[in-house]
């Protein structure tokens, strides 16, 4: 077999083990999980502390450079927070906050008042949507961070900005709140109400409340979506494998006898492998 | 620390970079005019000495034809040769903004603070007031230029930074142009946000990188270090330039609630030191091979609140920017920038002294080839000598065999002698003449020759220049026939006539026999031809009996030696001299280059000087 051949097989097996993987996600959890999502230093992990009460120490490590690396979730009364790392800070860290994003029911998608979105927010914001399917419009939520670091006016211009961008590329404008952790956290360390109020966290907090998340129904639709691009990503993959099956067959025809007979065992385990994602499927729902 | 300056002592600085820079283009013009005058003197005197020598040309002279051809080749070489110089670009100036000072190239992501960073530095304001701006002296007012434009998305219009002569700032303005502005000694470019560089402008952008002194990779502290910047900063690294990394917005609003006015009141404080250290350390690290040190981090905000409290505005790391800006303007690479004309003139004396070489050689060359054939003249009339001398002996055996007949006939004898006399004076001017016209034929057949060698074997590289064109002018050697005979030498015929006919009339027709010819002879000879033929007149003495033998010897020697004679002093007179003549003028111009070489030595060395004072 060919290098090539070796590598769209491959490619296959990583497909059909997402597929597993889905098929084996524990329904059990009830609780939503609340993600926030966005680039470095955004100001994420310090998110989640102050809607965790981590107010005197950390639960989630911040730094004004890389910090999360790692998934890291803290369980609430009635939510679980899961911290993702920085989108641009390392290459391996985006596959982990990809991870991240896929397990959760709402993202808070975190972006610092720093001019309007980048493109790679935006493409990681598409993608994002696509998994929510019908859900993306509510279950994702626009946080414009660290609020304290410019003028209302311009903070406020900012939001408007991204709120346009959004619509454009997404299609919709996503709920959003200006927030400042650091004033929130003064406020309630020094019982400054005016600090706390200015800080808007609280009404982030109500928001979530009032989404009102269907757990089942939220994660189902995300299955749904990924069964659905697995098997479009799977056929395709199928399809490929075939056209340079067909291509190598007809090269080498003549020449190589023996390597039909290894086309056929190939042949054989992909049709064997379809076969057993099938019945997974069929067991699983 | 001593070497910390604030921004107006920067500007000053730069504005003595100025001046360096305008010095040192002063310096190369200086030379230049020096140059331009050695050449001009050169020219003139070239001119003046073919001149003189074409006007020196004896026109009845046969090799004038050929020299005066010679003069004109080397003359058109010489023009030639001036025009070619002319028409070379000295490079005697600076190429606006990227030669003519510090050139800063403001590089990173969008709304890293490029464009806050570069009014700071132009106005001390990150968004200055048109109160401001006014309040500026002249001499200190930047001067706005845009380069092409992107058509970003809430870009900047055409042309705007010139218009409003400050970068469009803001929360979500972006900067869509390269644009810029120049400060005496300064040129700060401000670019679009990475990524969104493309086509046209991505060439500008590469063309300024290309010839930045400095590249200053912006990264906000909001987000210092980033995947893609640190990609992006080794790709610039990897390129060999000049790059600081500046850590901008280091600074943090710190809130409070002000109870009485029941809002909050902020104030622009720095991050603290080890937040800053913290980040420099993270961005040296993943990079590898950099110091954290040689990272900056600031605040133009801060620095803006606090513009008159030294202490302050060195917290905020702007001066430490400034520092480090003056200190780059004071480095090798600008001092090589500011010595490029110098450097460029240098190069072009070298150009001017390799294209010297051949236009030496060919002089030189063409100096010893006429040497050489004015040396050979002597040997080439010799044979033509030697030939016409047999001749003459023929015909002087001839007479004296048929006058065997009469050697007992006094009368007779002395009859047949008058006559062959007359013969003998005929062929000699004969013979004569064919030695000169074939020697003359040979020597212009050689010159002309050498002198087509000489040429192409200099192997002058002047456009616009044919060697063939120029050799052409010089007419071929003398047609060795009968049919042109004398019309070489011109009145040479009656010269040689006058001279044998002086020297037969020396003997008195009766006096002949038994007589001497008469040493006065000479002197008619003189007054009757010129003064030239008593050169061929010969005094005989005779005594005429039965000694016809040695008659015979005496006569055959006499009109041998009045062939040698003859030939011997028109060849001389009319070819040696001529070449030697010809090589005052190769010598003369020989001279005129070596004193030209000479200067473009003394300059070349001279602009060396210049270029290594002001280079290291
Ligand atoms: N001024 C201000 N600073 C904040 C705020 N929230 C976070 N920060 C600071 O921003 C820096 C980054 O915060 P993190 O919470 O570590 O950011 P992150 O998004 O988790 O960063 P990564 O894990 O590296 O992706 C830290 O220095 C925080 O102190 C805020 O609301 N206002
Ligand atoms: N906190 C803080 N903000 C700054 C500082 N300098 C600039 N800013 C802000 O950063 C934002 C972007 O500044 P610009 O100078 O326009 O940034 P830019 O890099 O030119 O942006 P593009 O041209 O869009 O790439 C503006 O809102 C500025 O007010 C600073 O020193 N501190
Ligand atoms: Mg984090
Ligand atoms: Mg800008």
């Amino acid at each position: 077999m060919t290098a090539k051949d070796s590598m769209a097989s491959a490619d296959l097996d990583v497909l059909l083990k997402q597929a597993s993987d889905i098929l084996a996600r524990k329904q059990g959890q009830d609780k939503p999980v609340i993600a926030v999502w966005g680039m470095m230093n955004a100001g994420k992990s310090y998110l989640l502390n102050m809607l965790t009460h981590h107010y005197n120490a950390e639960y989630f490590p911040t730094k004004d450079t890389r910090e999360t690396a790692q998934l890291k979730q803290f369980e609430g009364e009635s939510y679980i927070f899961l911290d993702t790392p920085g989108l641009d800070a390392h290459d391996a860290d985006d596959q982990v906050a990809m991870d991240g994003a896929a397990k959760a029911d709402v993202v808070l998608f975190v972006h610092q008042p720093k001019g309007e979105l980048e493109k790679i927010e935006l493409d990681f914001l598409k993608q994002l949507k696509e998994s929510f399917g019908v859900y993306a419009e509510k279950n994702i939520v626009l946080v414009i961070s660290k609020a304290d670091a410019e003028s209302l006016e311009k903070i406020e211009q900012i939001e408007q900005k991204v709120l346009e961008q959004c619509h454009l590329h997404l299609g919709f404008a996503p709920e959003s709140f200006l927030i400042s952790g650091t004033r929130f956290h003064k406020g309630i360390q020094q019982h400054k109400d005016g600090l706390v109020k200015a800080s808007h966290l609280q009404e982030l907090k109500q928001h979530i409340e009032t989404l009102g998340i269907d757990v089942r129904a939220v994660r189902e639709e995300r299955i749904r979506h990924v069964q659905n691009t697995l098997l479009l990503e799977i056929s395709a993959a199928e399809e490929a494998l075939n056209d340079e099956k067909l291509q190598l067959e007809d090269n080498l025809y003549w020449n190589f006898a023996r390597f039909n007979d290894a086309m056929l065992s190939l042949d054989l385990s992909m049709t064997l492998k379809k076969v057993e994602y099938m019945n997974e499927r069929i067991l699983g729902e | 620390m001593s070497d910390l300056i604030l921004r107006e002592q920067l500007l000053t600085s730069f504005q003595t970079l100025k001046s360096d820079f305008m010095a040192s283009l002063d310096d190369a013009k200086k030379l230049d005019s020096e140059f331009q005058k050695a050449q001009k003197t050169f020219a003139v005197r070239m001119d003046s000495h073919i001149r003189q020598a074409q006007k020196r040309l004896p026109e009845e002279n046969p090799l004038s034809s050929q020299i005066d051809g010679i003069l004109s080749a080397i003359s058109d070489t010489d023009k030639a040769w001036q025009a070619n110089l002319a028409s070379y670009d000295k490079g005697l100036s600076f190429r606006q903004d990227f030669q003519d000072s510090l050139l800063v190239f403001v590089f990173g992501k969008v709304k890293s603070g490029k464009s806050s960073l570069g009014n700071y530095i132009a106005w001390g304001h990150t968004d200055p007031s048109e109160n401001l701006k006014s309040s500026v002296p002249i001499s200190l007012q930047p001067e706005y230029f845009t380069a092409a434009n992107t058509n970003v998305v809430n870009g900047d219009a055409d042309d705007e930074a010139k218009h409003r002569r400050e970068f469009r700032v803001g929360a979500t303005e972006a900067t869509s142009s390269i644009q810029g502005f120049r400060l005496p000694g300064l040129t700060w470019v401000d670019s679009p946000g990475l990524h969104s560089v493309t086509g046209s402008n991505g060439k500008l952008a590469q063309e300024y990188v290309a010839h930045a002194d400095l590249i200053l990779y912006i990264m906000n502290s909001a987000a210092p270090g980033r995947a893609s910047d640190l990609k992006e900063i080794k790709e610039l690294k990897s390129k060999g330039k000049e790059t600081l990394i500046l850590i901008t917005g280091s600074d943090i609003n710190e809130e409070d609630w002000d109870d009485e006015l029941g809002e909050i009141v902020t104030r622009v404080q720095m991050k603290s030191k080890e937040t800053r250290q913290m980040q420099r350390e993270y961005i040296a690290k993943e990079l590898e091979d950099i110091d954290s040190n040689d990272i900056l981090s600031n605040s133009a905000r801060y620095a803006q609140e606090h513009l008159t409290d030294p202490k302050e505005m060195q917290n905020s790391g702007m001066v430490q920017l400034f520092s480090r800006l003056h200190s780059i303007s004071q480095n090798q690479g600008v001092q090589i920038k500011r010595a490029v004309p110098m450097t460029n003139f240098s190069n072009f004396l070298d150009k001017c002294r390799k294209e010297l070489q051949p236009y030496t050689k060919l002089t030189n060359d063409l100096d010893a080839e006429i040497a050489h054939l004015e040396s050979s003249v002597p040997k080439v009339m010799a044979r033509y000598t030697r030939e016409a001398q047999k001749e003459m002996y023929a015909i002087i055996d001839d007479t004296f065999n048929s006058l065997e007949n009469y050697r007992d006939d006094d009368e007779q004898m002395n009859q047949e002698l008058r006559y062959a006399r007359r013969s003998w004076n005929d062929k000699l001017q004969q013979v004569i003449g064919i030695a000169l016209e074939n020697g003359l034929a040979d020597i212009t057949k050689e010159l002309k020759h050498a002198v087509d060698n000489t040429w192409y074997s200099a192997s002058l590289e002047l456009p616009n220049f044919s060697i063939e064109k120029v050799t052409e002018q010089i007419p071929d050697g003398q047609v060795n026939g009968t049919k042109k005979r004398n019309s070489g030498w011109g009145g040479l015929g009656g010269l040689v006539a006058g001279g044998v006919a002086g020297f037969m009339l020396g003997g008195p027709a009766g006096a002949f026999l038994g007589s001497s010819l008469a040493g006065g002879a000479g002197s008619m000879a003189g007054s009757a031809f010129g003064s030239d033929a008593k050169l061929k007149t010969k005094t005989i003495e005779l005594n005429v009996g039965d000694n016809l033998e040695s008659l015979k010897k005496q006569l055959r020697d006499s009109y041998a030696s009045v062939v040698k004679t003859v030939i011997e002093d028109e060849s001389k007179k009319v070819l040696t001299s001529t070449l030697a003549e010809m090589r005052t003028v190769t010598l003369l111009v020989a001279t005129e280059l070596r004193e030209v070489n000479e200067r473009v030595e003394a300059m070349k060395a001279l602009s060396l000087q210049k270029i290594i004072k002001n280079g290291v």
